[in-house]
């Protein structure tokens, strides 16, 4: 894709050598831009559009067992400066992925993580066994927290027995990274996060999107009830991450809301060690770009060399 | 085809009827946009509204491609006070085209009002090579007026019905199906855009009971426009199956037989 646009400001003078990688247990990443499961497929709508290498990581849309139609019904609903989805998991499935996605994703030499999206322990379990071959895929996120699905996923985040459980089992599974995107919605985050790190986790993604619901007045009716995402609810993800990095050492994914380079750069001062662009993708394609770009010149202008410098640098 | 994400500046933004508009803005594509495919539309650094909108290409020269839209709710009624000069940002050109490689006997296209949006390329393309017909419905007479003057430069024949004539009317009274209803010769084949309720009963009162192969150009809500946001889909009929496929990237344009009804 070409880009065509008013402007294009680079900073001036001195140069600075800079490093923006960033380590996730023993994975290292070249940048914390990692872009959000479901709001990038699998990276080949966006590969016609830039270069997926640049990315940090790519997170593939959630992975179930077997390949999934999705919702019916409306699926998606702008309210202001946000969006609430429920596309439900639509997806091929584990082993269609494996099959038709994970060689294009090789060759566009992108660093990938699988969003696991489990029905049950044992669904998990079996997916992960399944990708766990494939060396193209760097660690996994593990999903707890999609609200779209009736069963399943979520009632994870509810119950921290089952939770712990989960996480256990999968530890023992796997030796690349392990990171659990938590629900805003569940009962208390900070317990949920206090767990992960427990039990081996190698990170925490805060958050998925929040649970949230409108109604038709005309027609005095539900309109639509999913997960809140978008610029909306940045203020709130960036406290919960504040709160979550004073009670964890593990690090934090932030994911929420993200809409240029000063809300990614906020996450990061907050103690994210990487951050997801996720509805912003649907808005302008090459917003991930744009905020890399945009940080490299945070980091000019702040004169700091190193990305890892600022990462918790503002504390609660 | 490379996709484009374009800041341009709007040329013209022009009433048609009441609450019709045409937008002119600067074409920054290399390539040609191919009749049915569509923009995905911002404003220019606003975050509210918050998604794009997609708008059909009406048309387009090697500088500037245009828009047809109906003032409809906020998005549109914020896009028709955009002057001359504003900036819009367009990503494009999206979705899959009408089937234009063939030709028919006979041909026709109907619209649905404001629908002729997303006809109006495949009109200009096709009626040199084939007996082309427009059927066109609308809702008031003065509506009717404006649209056949506007679309005058096509020299096609235009069929339209008004559903709320006021007196003696020179139109069809009623809704674009029930002129078609009456139409004794049939087509070859028929290509329509418009509401989903238009559709709908063009499918099951013309197109089912005639056996006419037709393709239809569907409207979803959408977000990326690309493909990846699963938004937009629809349920379609594949290999005895049924399943949901993207409007933005499998369509907008679907074998009329193949989309499920509800």
């Amino acid at each position: 894709m070409l880009i065509i646009s008013c402007g294009n400001d680079r900073s001036k003078g001195v140069r600075l050598k800079l490093n923006l990688k960033i380590k996730i247990g023993k994975a290292e990443f070249k940048n914390p831009v990692f872009t959000a499961s479901g709001t990038f497929g699998y990276g080949e709508e966006y590969a016609d559009v830039f270069d997926i290498s640049k990315l940090g990581a790519v997170i593939t849309k959630g992975l179930t067992l077997k390949e999934r139609e999705g919702n019916e019904g409306l699926r998606i609903h702008e309210v202001p400066c946000g969006l609430i989805n429920r596309i439900g998991l639509q997806n091929v499935g584990v082993d269609d992925f494996i099959k038709e996605k994970t060689h294009f994703l090789k060759e566009q030499n992108a660093a990938v993580i699988a969003n696991v999206a489990g029905f049950s322990e044992n669904e998990f379990y079996s997916i992960i066994r399944k990708l766990e071959g494939q060396d193209i895929i760097k660690g996994y996120e593990i999903n707890v927290s999609c609200p779209n699905v009736k069963k399943g996923g979520i009632e994870f985040s509810n119950d921290k027995t089952l939770f712990k459980n989960l996480l256990k089992t999968l530890r023992k599974e796997t030796k690349k990274i392990l990171i659990v995107k938590l629900s805003p919605s569940a009962g208390n985050i900070i317990n949920f996060a206090g767990i992960a790190q427990d039990e081996g986790c190698n990170a925490v993604t805060v958050a998925n999107t929040f649970k949230s619901a409108v109604i038709d007045t005309r027609k005095q009716k539900i309109k639509i009830r999913g997960g809140l995402s978008g610029p909306a609810v940045f203020p709130a993800v960036l406290n919960l991450v504040l709160e979550i990095k004073k009670a964890v050492k593990i690090p934090v994914i932030a994911s929420g809301g993200i809409y240029n380079p000063d809300t990614a750069i906020q996450f990061l001062l907050a103690g994210a060690t990487a951050v997801q662009i996720g509805t912003a993708n649907f808005i302008d394609p090459m917003i991930s770009i744009s905020i890399i770009d945009g940080i490299k010149k945070y980091m000019q202008e702040q004169k700091i060399n190193d990305i890892n410098s600022i990462i918790g640098k503002v504390k609660i | 085809m490379k996709k484009i994400l374009s800041t341009s500046r709007i040329i013209e933004n022009r009433k048609i009827t009441d609450d019709t508009f045409l937008m002119k803005f600067e074409n920054r594509n290399p390539d040609k946009p191919l009749p049915g495919q569509f923009l995905n539309i911002k404003f220019k650094d606003h975050l509210d509204p918050f998604l794009r909108r997609p708008f059909a290409v009406f048309d387009f020269d090697r500088k500037t491609l245009s828009i047809l839209y109906k003032v409809v709710g906020r998005t549109t009624s914020m896009l028709s006070q955009l002057q001359k000069n504003d900036l819009i940002e367009y990503l494009g050109f999206l979705g899959e085209p009408f089937d234009r490689d063939r030709t028919f006997n006979k041909l026709w296209v109907v619209a649905g009002g404001i629908g002729i949006g997303g006809l109006h390329l495949f009109i200009k393309n096709m009626k040199q090579n084939n007996d082309l017909e427009l059927f066109i419905g609308f809702n008031t007479e003065e509506e009717a007026d404006a649209f056949i003057r506007f679309l005058k430069p096509l020299h096609i024949r235009i069929n339209a019905a008004v559903m709320d004539p006021k007196g003696k009317s020179k139109y069809f009274k009623g809704n674009i199906v029930k002129l078609l209803k009456k139409e004794t010769k049939r087509c070859d084949t028929l290509f329509a855009c418009g509401p989903e309720l238009m559709l709908k009963s063009l499918y099951s009162d013309i197109i089912q009971k005639k056996r006419i192969p037709a393709y239809f150009s569907m409207d979803a809500i959408m977000a990326c426009g690309i493909g990846s946001c699963m938004g937009c889909t629809i349920k379609i009929k594949e290999k005895g199956l049924t399943r949901f496929k993207r409007v933005c990237k499998e369509g907008p344009v679907f074998n009329a037989d193949h989309i499920v009804w509800e």
